[in-house]
């Protein structure tokens, strides 16, 4: 039960991180929606299947893989948005209202 | 300070732990590859695993606990930022800022750490670094205040952090 809750919630994450990347102006913020939500997404879901699976080998290797998200995917994202920055490319602003 | 022999044992272990993990094979031939090849990796690599000039034994042990914590400290912070993200895509209202924050961290492995977890908390992306102050590209900035910017940022992260690294 709390297995298909964590899982679900994932799903959701990355829905929504998928509906950012079309919808958001430009690359910066499209980075923040597909890199961020997902890796929320995708963690949740990892924790919803150890805790479908319970303490077993699978589950360590999952951990393991967990683990491996949460150390590339920050290094990943900061790499394309530095390459942004030094290429010169403008965040995109808001207007503001006069 | 470690001695040289208790580094290459610590790295051994740890390899050897991973092979278990791993192969999930008990067989003596399994075993007995994958000490050698631990031996072999660890005879290469653990002048880098374990640095000469690390702390002593019983900072280690506490080193280890604060940062089990602080992955938790990360994991709810994650699921709250990406609950905010999520409403940001579903109603379009966002306000992107490139803020300057500076962090008393003095560290190098603790700065790197900080960034990487400003990064993984949606919302805020780490674009550079120099020396101690760092650029965040910020999905909804509430302010462009640089002492306040940097609070509603780092918070809670730094906060923990800074009892790990110093």
């Amino acid at each position: 039960m709390i297995a298909y809750l964590f899982i679900i919630l994932g799903l959701v994450f990355i829905f929504f991180g998928t509906l950012g990347i079309i919808r958001f102006p430009d690359i910066y913020t499209r980075l923040q929606t597909s890199s961020k939500c997902d890796a929320a997404g995708a963690i949740a879901l990892l924790v919803g299947l150890m805790v479908r699976e319970g303490l077993d080998s699978l589950s360590l290797r999952i951990l393991i893989i967990l683990m491996f998200l949460l150390l590339t995917n920050p290094v990943a994202s900061h790499a394309i948005a530095r390459s942004a920055a030094i290429r010169g490319i403008k965040p995109w602003r808001k207007k503001k209202k006069c | 300070m470690y001695k040289k022999s208790v580094r290459l044992v610590l790295t051994f272990f740890v390899l050897m732990s991973f092979w278990l993990v791993l192969s999930q094979n008990l067989q003596p031939a399994s075993l007995l590859i994958g000490a050698f090849f631990s031996f072999l990796v660890a005879l290469l690599s653990y002048d880098f695993f374990i640095k000469p000039d690390e702390g002593m034994r019983g900072r280690a042990i506490r080193t280890i606990w604060l940062l089990l914590v602080y992955v938790f400290v990360l994991l709810y912070e994650m699921f709250l930022a990406s609950i905010d993200v999520v409403y940001r895509v579903i109603t379009m209202d966002i306000n992107p800022e490139v803020v300057m924050i500076k962090t008393d961290i003095k560290s190098d492995l603790g700065i790197v750490l900080l960034a990487n977890s400003i990064t993984l908390t949606p919302g805020t992306i780490t674009i550079d670094i120099e020396g101690d102050h760092l650029y965040v590209h910020w999905l909804y900035a509430r302010t462009t205040n640089f002492g306040h910017a940097a609070e509603l940022i780092k918070g809670r992260l730094e906060h923990w952090l800074g009892r790990i690294f110093i």
